[in-house]
């Protein structure tokens, strides 16, 4: 016999030193069900929300543990937090055939709703890291959210696509069992025959390209006039063209923006496999991540149009 | 219909988030299902979630995915994984028993998820089989402890390379196996890709040799012809496992558990 009253009372947990509740919902995001975990302070909350957007393929898995640590250190602060499985990921109810640009943008658009329907908060803002911060910006756009946090937000869609291409080809030079890796063109040639790609075990969709591939997110956000965090993760220190020319829209479109740089050893394995000999390589490059991203959202919470 | 309830399961100074997948009627039994370092519950692009929502409808066996500590849901901060992993599993195990009120489970799981899946096997009366896939059959755990001693890069070269000698099999591995005796057990591993079957081999027939005759037959290894199961990085590589856990976990809970066809392919007892 099924003992639901035990389940229920294993939906949450209350961790007092931490000073944070969290708890799993089922939520309907894009149109199915699937996971959502809303993150709070064990006290007094602030009126701001957080919705945390995932990235996209293999990086949602990568940065999973960003998007955990993130919420529980914004709920630490007093934030209320929610962060969910879009569809085609994780525990979601649909499967990764359905993934493409649109139904990232739908899910974090549905969380926003799925995050002020539970909660009494205002403003919401939204975050993400990579192509979870262009999705989190896209998102802020379109529904006139007032704060928006980017860590190494993907700017240049065509780019990216090509950088999973290019994963591609490296993971089989590396000794997958295949010797040669496939040009690109002949790897989109493919695409466009079959409808989708086998990269590394992600399914690749012909849409999910060519929706990524049309990203031009300084083009693409046209409206946007709230507080943005837009956060660097480079070896070098030196700034990302890309990054320069969002922070140049942002300040055209009268939105405040805040640069924040994080120089670090580990960083050209941000969004990438973080563990090697047992070992979790990024761990302490994301903590300055969310130690920055909380004490931006101490400092600006109260500023953001609600 | 299937039913899905996510859980946060307490061990030691951890809450280890889990999902719990439930068929339409009561369950005939649990699978655990167990992620290398690192992975999340629903492993690589929900390869498990895949899997549980297939025990449920095509078994009706319930089955629990779990993030190990430090890992997806899950709590506790540190750079370092897997200290007490084998203790939280089975917390976890416990736990997820009794919310189904069954009273066996088998568990499957890769790398360090095959070994603990052995381990339960060995260890707990209510283990019912287990299901390896690419477990390490060198003690991987020594082997890196010396690299970083010494500083020799290629000792764990993927079965090339290395140090030129010839790697031997993990004591423990060898007594666990022995220990499952009279459970079924199947190892599942891919022809081609990484540590190949061809490196594995004779790891595999020291272990099968260091089984009592009488235990090797509920012991089964399966290769899958021309494909990598290292890290499931091809869509053929995640079916094939999903399929094959799927088929493998009906024996386990069958009324009529005969034993399972020993050793095929590459011990040939």
């Amino acid at each position: 016999m099924i003992d639901l009253g035990l389940i229920e009372r294993h939906r949450r947990l209350v961790d007092p030193a931490a000073g944070i509740v969290e708890e799993f919902l089922t939520l309907t995001l894009g149109g199915a069900d699937t996971i959502g975990v809303l993150t709070r302070p064990i006290g007094e909350a602030r009126d701001v929300g957080w919705v945390l957007c995932h990235s996209f393929g293999e990086e949602q898995s990568h940065l999973y543990r960003l998007d955990v640590m993130a919420a529980r250190g914004l709920a630490a602060a007093g934030f209320t937090v929610l962060r969910y499985h879009g569809q085609g990921y994780g525990d979601s109810r649909r499967s990764m055939e359905t993934v493409d640009v649109a139904s990232h943008l739908a899910d974090a658009a549905d969380a926003v709703g799925a995050l002020r329907a539970r909660v009494d908060v205002h403003p919401v803002g939204v975050a993400g890291a990579r192509f979870g911060g262009t999705v989190a910006a896209l998102t802020a756009d379109r529904l006139d959210l007032g704060l928006l946090a980017l860590w190494q937000p993907v700017t240049d869609g065509e780019a990216y696509v090509r950088g999973i291409l290019r994963g591609r080809a490296l993971a089989r030079l590396a000794g997958d069992g295949e010797a040669e890796p496939d040009p690109e063109e002949e790897l989109r040639r493919r695409l466009a025959d079959r409808g989708f790609l086998d990269v590394n075990g992600l399914y690749l969709s012909a849409a999910a390209t060519e929706q990524l591939g049309a990203v031009d997110l300084v083009r693409d956000l046209r409206r946007f006039r709230g507080r943005c965090l837009l956060g660097s993760v480079t070896r070098s220190g030196r700034p990302d063209p890309g990054e320069e020319a969002l922070a140049a829209r942002l300040a055209e479109l009268g939105a405040g923006c805040d640069r924040v740089p994080i120089v670090h050893a580990q960083a050209p394995r941000f969004g990438r496999s973080r563990a090697s000999r047992g070992v979790d390589r990024v761990h302490e490059l994301e903590e300055r991540i969310v130690e920055r991203t909380v004490a931006w959202g101490r400092e600006h919470a109260t500023e953001a149009p609600a | 219909m299937i039913r899905e309830h996510a859980l946060f399961i307490p061990h030691a100074s951890a809450h280890l988030a889990a999902v719990l997948t439930l068929p339409h009627r009561d369950p005939r039994g649990l699978v655990l299902l167990l992620t290398g370092l690192a992975a999340t519950r629903s492993h690589r692009f929900g390869m498990w979630t895949r899997t549980a929502r297939r025990l449920a409808a095509e078994r009706g066996l319930a089955s629990l995915r779990l993030d190990y500590a430090g890992t997806g849901d899950s709590t506790r901060y540190a750079a370092r994984w897997a200290e007490d992993s084998r203790e939280q599993v089975s917390a976890a195990v416990d736990l997820a028993l009794r919310a189904c009120g069954v009273g066996t489970f088998a568990a499957a799981g890769n790398c360090l998820g095959g070994r603990h899946a052995l381990e339960l096997a060995a260890g707990r009366r209510d283990c019912v089989g287990a299901v390896c896939i690419r477990p390490e059959l060198a003690p991987v755990q020594e082997l890196i402890a010396q690299a970083r001693r010494t500083g020799t890069r290629r000792l764990l070269g993927r079965g090339r390379g290395g140090t030129g000698s010839r790697e031997s099999v993990d004591p423990g591995m060898a007594q666990l196996l022995s220990a499952v005796a009279g459970k079924r057990v199947l190892f599942l591993y891919g022809e081609s890709g990484g540590r190949a079957i061809d490196a594995a081999r004779p790891l595999l027939e020291d272990l099968v040799r260091s089984v009592p005759t009488r235990a090797r037959g509920h012991l089964e290894v399966r290769v899958v012809p021309e494909i990598s199961l290292v890290g499931f990085r091809s869509l053929d590589a995640q079916r094939v496992t999903v399929d094959a856990v799927i088929g493998w976990m009906e024996m386990p809970f069958s009324p009529a558990n005969g034993p399972a066809v020993a050793g095929r392919d590459v011990v040939g007892l």
